[in-house]
């Protein structure tokens, strides 16, 4: 599993926006709005950070 | 280059503009874009040979938001205001049929006489059609168990679950019992026990909503002070072209006149004026704007004119920060909880284990397994707290109706609950416990010079003028009956005084420096020279007046045990002099409305429930952070959308009793819950089967339960008789 850091994470709504995203695009995800993260499988990291770009946030790669 | 102005919807903070701006800007061809959050809009500049409207609303959606071009959108506002009142009836009327004809079936059942329609009413078929009309009522109100079930999943039931388990487990079970072949079967259904708590919570809730506040119709109306037009310099031509402020770049000049709105901050370069800055800053005076002087969007000129160089446009400008505050201040804006629903936190894993324990018990002692289902289903059903649901909203109904009698409006029920549990009261000064308009204190004359004849003078010349100590002034020279001379040469000079000629002498009224006045301002308030042919006969100090009944209202609050604090942007003297006078021993001065907010969030911290009360826009920030927000009539329409309750008469009067009104309302919801606490613990024992003998029919509980329910509406009702002084 690696976690993507998103800091512009703001609220319950931006966590529901990633979580629709990344079901939309069948990626399996972990959403944590308090430590603003996102955690995938290796296999999906490259899909996962580009949908959280096309949603609008910053990510960055944590580990 | 396109233009165009999109509506977005989904979006719910400062985050979610803030992507879609990003995305949006990601585009190829977009050359400009700006999205506002609080009136949901986009602002997109866009070349288009690459880029079209299709393509900009597939990039919106694939971030999670939906983008309408604006002018189509505005057919659409069909708002999502909830179910309408005719379906909630219908609903209610066929709570009611059911629960008659339940009620009728079983006594029919009973009575030997009533054979016939006992067969009528016990027909399967009737059943059947109950069970229908249950579950369209059930359906249309899918909200509670919806929000009831997820509450529970969570671990954290609230009333809605509790009402969602236990109408849902008795319609089960009755339409288990109804499909039996056995013919007396439905003697044990029982559809309206649940359909009719459902019933009367849509109800309460309808009527709750109707008084609900719009948030974004508060913020709309702030960014709307800001105006949609400026007048741009051409600095080679002195020329000035009206241009929409969106086109503004850093650094342009613009003009603006008195009269006008400043539409962004800059500072003056050239010109002098008086602003009136009364919504960022609460100060009524205006204020005196020369070169290297700030002006700022939302602001008003009274007088003169200026060019100005642009520092701040749009999302930049201070007025807009303090709108960015407030809405970021309600997001974060707990939920109050209510105490209706603290008291299912426990009630409902309570009741789930009274049923299995009881169900278990029976199944172990008597092998039946359908005697022991039909009693841990009848516990559940029974827990349906009909009088419990009802116990808030008809106490909430009865005490709004009260306050708006009384001239209050409260904006929702947790207000009116949250309204009890305030023990800290913070005050705005300026036009909250002060009139907001200067008034002569008091008049000094010189040279043996008649208090009559300084006012004639001074009324004549100020007759001129618009300016609030000019109307303070003439004020007075009504009261004092000093009539109006005639002025000839009349001069105003914006932000320092007033020149003219009266009775054929020289007259001078204004500051210090304009009458040259060889003295100090040691007077606590304004004070304004005049100066006749040449000689400083008189001064006037004006005050801004404090409300005659504020000194009332302190006392009460005082007396009530509350905790009161003065705030206000005013300079430490004129603050403390209020204070002193009103006997408030806490209050800050020279602060800004951001600071306002963060001085509350110190007192929270301290753990206490803070109500501030305020009348300005520059009170927005700290009316949201407090627990309460209270709008003092009169004030602007901002502050009133963004608080809790409004006082709509004038002054402060009703806020002692707005307070007494939300103790007394929350003691009805007390008795009324206590209530049906006990009445449901006694026949959930009753139903357990616990004291022998006694077999619980389940039309006596839909009987007794509707006797609860009436109770608790008339306990409410007696909240009229409540005297809030």
């Amino acid at each position: 599993m690696k976690t993507i850091k998103v800091p512009d994470m703001k609220c319950i709504h931006c966590k529901e926006r990633i979580e629709k995203g990344m079901a939309a695009e069948n990626i399996k995800a972990e959403v944590n709005l308090d430590d603003k993260t996102v955690k995938v499988e290796e296999s999906a990291l490259k899909a996962a950070i580009e949908e959280l770009e096309d949603l609008g946030f910053t990510p960055e790669v944590a580990d | 280059m396109k233009e165009e102005i999109y509506e977005i919807s989904g979006m719910h903070c400062a985050a979610c503009a803030a992507s879609v701006e990003k995305v949006v800007s990601k585009l190829e061809g977009t050359e400009l874009v700006q999205v506002n959050l609080m009136t949901a809009k986009m602002f997109i500049r866009y070349d288009e040979k690459l880029l079209d409207g299709e393509k900009i609303k597939a990039k919106v959606k694939k971030a999670g938001f939906e983008a309408r071009l604006y002018n189509d959108s505005k057919k659409r506002q069909k708002s999502e205001r909830g179910p309408r009142l005719s379906v909630i009836i219908v609903c209610a009327v066929i709570a009611v049929v059911i629960t008659v004809l339940s009620i009728l079936s079983k006594i029919a059942a009973a009575n030997p006489d009533l054979s016939r329609m006992d067969s009528l009413l016990s027909d399967r078929k009737t059943c059947i059609a109950e069970a229908i009309l249950c579950l369209a009522v059930y359906i249309f109100n899918y909200r509670i168990f919806l929000d009831g079930y997820k509450s529970l999943l969570k671990l954290h039931p609230d009333m809605n679950s509790l009402i969602a388990l236990s109408a849902s487990v008795s319609y089960l079970y009755s339409l288990y019992t109804v499909l039996q072949p056995v013919s007396d079967a439905a003697m044990s259904a029982m559809f309206e026990s649940g359909v009719m708590v459902v019933a009367m919570i849509s109800v309460g809730k309808y009527i709750e909503q109707r008084c609900k506040r719009r948030t974004g119709e508060a913020l709309e109306k702030l960014t709307a002070l800001a105006p949609e037009t400026a007048f741009r310099v051409d600095p080679k031509t002195d020329s000035a072209t009206e241009i929409p402020v969106e086109k503004l770049l850093l650094d342009d000049i613009i003009f603006v006149r008195a009269g006008q709105r400043v539409p962004v901050d800059g500072v003056v370069i050239r010109g002098t004026a008086c602003a009136d800055e009364s919504m960022l800053t609460g100060e009524s005076l205006p204020v005196d704007k020369h070169i290297c002087d700030i002006i700022s969007a939302g602001t008003i000129l009274t007088d003169g004119s200026v060019y100005a160089t642009v520092k701040a446009i749009g999302r930049d400008t201070k007025l807009s920060g303090i709108v960015r505050y407030v809405e970021e201040a309600q997001t974060k804006k707990a939920p109050i909880a209510r105490i209706a629903d603290k008291i299912s936190l426990f009630f409902v894993p309570a009741v789930i284990a009274i049923a299995l324990i009881s169900g278990t018990l029976v199944f172990l002692t008597s092998e039946n397994a359908g005697l022991s289902f039909g009693i841990f289903c009848n516990i559940l059903s029974v827990a349906c707290p009909c009088a419990m649901g009802l116990a808030t909203p008809t106490a909430i109904m009865v005490g709004t109706g009260m306050a708006a009698q009384n001239g209050i409006l409260i904006r929702s029920g947790e207000a009116l609950e949250e309204l009890s549990r305030i023990d800290t009261v913070v005050f705005d000064k300026t036009g909250t416990l002060t009139l907001g308009s200067p008034k002569v204190e008091k008049l000094e004359c010189f040279y043996l010079n008649s208090p009559y004849d300084i006012l004639k003078y001074a009324a004549a010349l100020e007759a001129m003028s618009t300016h609030p100590l000019a109307v303070a002034i003439c004020e007075m020279g009504k009261q004092k009956n000093v009539g109006k001379s005639e002025v000839t040469d009349f001069e105003n000079v914006p932000g320092k005084g007033l020149r003219g000629r009266v009775d054929g002498r020289e007259v001078l009224i204004g500051n210090i420096e304009f009458t040259e006045a060889p003295m100090y301002d040691d007077e606590l308030g304004t004070n304004v020279y005049i100066k006749i042919d040449g000689k400083i006969s008189g001064r006037f100090v004006l005050t801004d007046e404090i409300r005659p009944e504020a000194s009332k209202v302190i006392e009460k609050l005082k007396a009530d045990g509350k905790r009161v604090v003065l705030l206000s942007g005013d300079a430490e003297r004129t603050v403390r002099a209020v204070a002193q006078k009103l006997n408030i021993d806490e209050y800050h001065s020279g602060i800004a409305p951001k600071d306002k907010a963060e001085i509350l969030a110190a007192i929270k911290k301290e753990g206490r429930k803070i109500l501030m009360v305020g009348d300005g826009i520059n009170d927005a920030p700290a009316l949201t952070v407090a627990d309460l927000g209270m709008a003092v009539g009169g004030g602007t329409d901002i502050a009133i959308d963004s608080a809790d309750v409004v006082m709509l008469r004038e002054g402060i009067d009703d806020c002692p009793r707005a307070l007494k009104l939300g103790r007394f309302t929350l003691r009805k919801i007390k008795q009324s819950l206590a209530w049906a606490f006990a009445y449901n613990t006694v026949t959930i024992i009753l139903a357990c089967g616990i004291v022998p003998g006694v077999v619980f029919p389940s039309w006596l509980g839909g009987i007794l339960m509707s006797m609860s329910s009436i109770l608790v509406v008339l306990n409410a009702l007696s909240l009229k008789k409540s005297n809030l002084d």
